[in-house]
């Protein structure tokens, strides 16, 4: 197997040990997310591996690890630019609301690879040193690799303790294919719809994407103000982990439930001064919060974005 | 029906010239469809391997190198949605799903899933693929809304199988 999806399968292992579900089961719908996948097959001076060059594609790396866990379901893929974690979240729970599965398990990766750095760097997106997001001194993203599972089951009644996805929602900004809408078009319209009818004192926290390039930190603090939302916490965690790519949404909101868990909200490493031309209160120390919901926001080329509401049942 | 004056058709990979051409048709008169109540999901196999091998020959070889961010934007499988979008005022969901075959009742669950988004009144996607090389290609596109029965759909998919090319 390759090395990703070597990474991809110690994921699942890690999340599988820790819930009791039937990975075998046809109920168990496997979700990949991810942008490149095994692109590294590609270059030619790698191409002495013994691995199947149709693994290059996206659905058969997805299918192989499926049955690698004994699961002989057709997987979906959920390539959607760097909202594909999320895209892949929001898509897990609508098909466990219609009973298409009982329980998915969603799983991001992508990897550090020549393709992508060479690409990014030709797009002047990447940072010489560590990413300072929202930060006036940022000067572009580190790109990072990462895979992260989750699993996720359809529930008849909420149980204490649990952590539930809410709502989701991805709108385009109908602007253009590699740069951010000016007045945040579609994130504005994600955050709208996720947090209708939400008490903005809520919230504890609202985990931006927060790359650290000028257009997108911009672009967020414009739909986050939009939406007046512009005096909930929100943080970022690129300064950390870096951009994952498609393992981004599902690695950054399982560390914002860990957070929450302990009843803490993570500083935005990287950030000290505010660089962006609306007023947004990032989190740049370590905050203490009692409030159990938070909201997840990315957003991609292809001008898409996308936003999720994350809550845990707490019963006193 | 078609106006191909719009210059950006031109900077398009192949995907995305497939499903502007398929969508300038399906929507060209915009009648019954609107941007703030429109999803475009598109479905697929290859996404987009054919422009990734284009992508590489520019940085495979170090003394020949020669990335450009107007290729690379085009190594994304969802590009082509986004395309969509700009093309139509398209400020419902976009999303792209990749599968491992061409499933008519899989197909109309991902792409009738932006329906679970109560503010999305109909949805134009489906099948769309152009494998590596570009020999060929595979298009199955419909618009569809919340009075569409599910049937009816997977009977169009079903009309018009897929082989596809590994």
């Amino acid at each position: 197997m390759t090395r990703l999806e070597l990474m991809a399968i110690h994921s699942v292992n890690d999340a599988l040990s820790r819930c009791d579900i039937d990975v075998k089961s046809p109920g168990t719908l496997f979700i990949l997310s991810s942008t490149k996948g095994n692109i590294n097959l590609l270059d030619n001076v790698k191409s002495g591996c013994d691995i199947p060059h149709d693994r290059i594609s996206l659905p058969a790396m997805a299918t192989f690890i499926a049955r690698h866990f004994g699961n002989s379901r057709q997987p979906v893929v959920v390539s959607n630019a760097c909202i594909s974690g999320l895209s892949a979240l929001i898509l897990a729970k609508r098909l466990l609301d219609t009973h298409a599965c009982d329980t998915a398990v969603v799983i991001g990766a992508d990897e550090l690879t020549r393709f992508t750095v060479s690409g990014f760097q030709s797009f002047k997106a990447l940072s010489p040193n560590l990413c300072r997001p929202f930060d006036k001194d940022r000067q572009g993203l580190n790109l990072g690799e990462a895979a992260a599972t989750m699993i996720l089951r359809r529930c008849e009644q909420t149980t204490n303790g649990q952590w539930y996805i809410e709502s989701g929602s991805v709108h385009n900004d109908a602007n253009h294919i590699s740069g951010p809408s000016r007045v945040g078009e579609g994130s504005f319209r994600a955050l709208a719809s996720v947090t209708a009818g939400i008490k903005s004192s809520d919230i504890a926290v609202i985990n931006t994407h927060g790359t650290a390039t000028l257009y997108n930190d911009e672009m967020e603090s414009i739909a986050i103000d939009r939406a007046g939302l512009g005096s909930v916490n929100i943080n970022a965690f690129k300064g950390y982990l870096g951009h994952t790519l498609g393992a981004a949404g599902i690695l950054e909101s399982i560390l914002s439930m860990m957070s929450i868990d302990n009843q803490m909200l993570l500083p935005t490493m990287g950030f000290s001064s505010s660089g962006v031309s609306r007023s947004i209160n990032v989190v740049s120390e370590k905050r203490h919060t009692d409030a159990t919901m938070f909201i997840k926001l990315l957003s991609g080329f292809g001008g898409c974005n996308a936003a999720a509401r994350f809550r845990k049942e707490v019963r006193s | 029906m078609c106006d191909f004056a719009y210059p950006k058709f031109y900077k398009m990979d192949s995907l995305c010239r497939l499903g502007f051409i398929a969508t300038e048709l399906l929507l060209g008169d915009k009648t019954g469809v609107e941007g703030d109540t429109h999803a475009i999901v598109a479905i697929g196999y290859s996404g987009s391997l054919n422009t990734d091998a284009r992508y590489c020959e520019t940085i495979c070889d170090t003394d020949n190198y020669f990335p450009s961010p107007s290729v690379f934007v085009y190594t994304l499988a969802n590009i082509v949605t986004g395309e969509i979008a700009i093309r139509n005022k398209i400020y419902g969901e976009t999303s792209s799903f990749l599968v491992d075959s061409y499933d008519p009742t899989i197909i109309v669950n991902l792409l009738s899933t932006a329906f679970a988004d109560p503010g999305i009144k109909t949805i134009t996607g489906g099948w769309i693929d152009v494998p590596p090389g570009e020999k060929s290609f595979s298009l199955r596109f419909v618009t569809v809304n919340r009075d569409t029965s599910h049937q009816q759909i997977i009977d169009f998919f079903n009309q018009y199988p897929v082989e596809i090319n590994r």
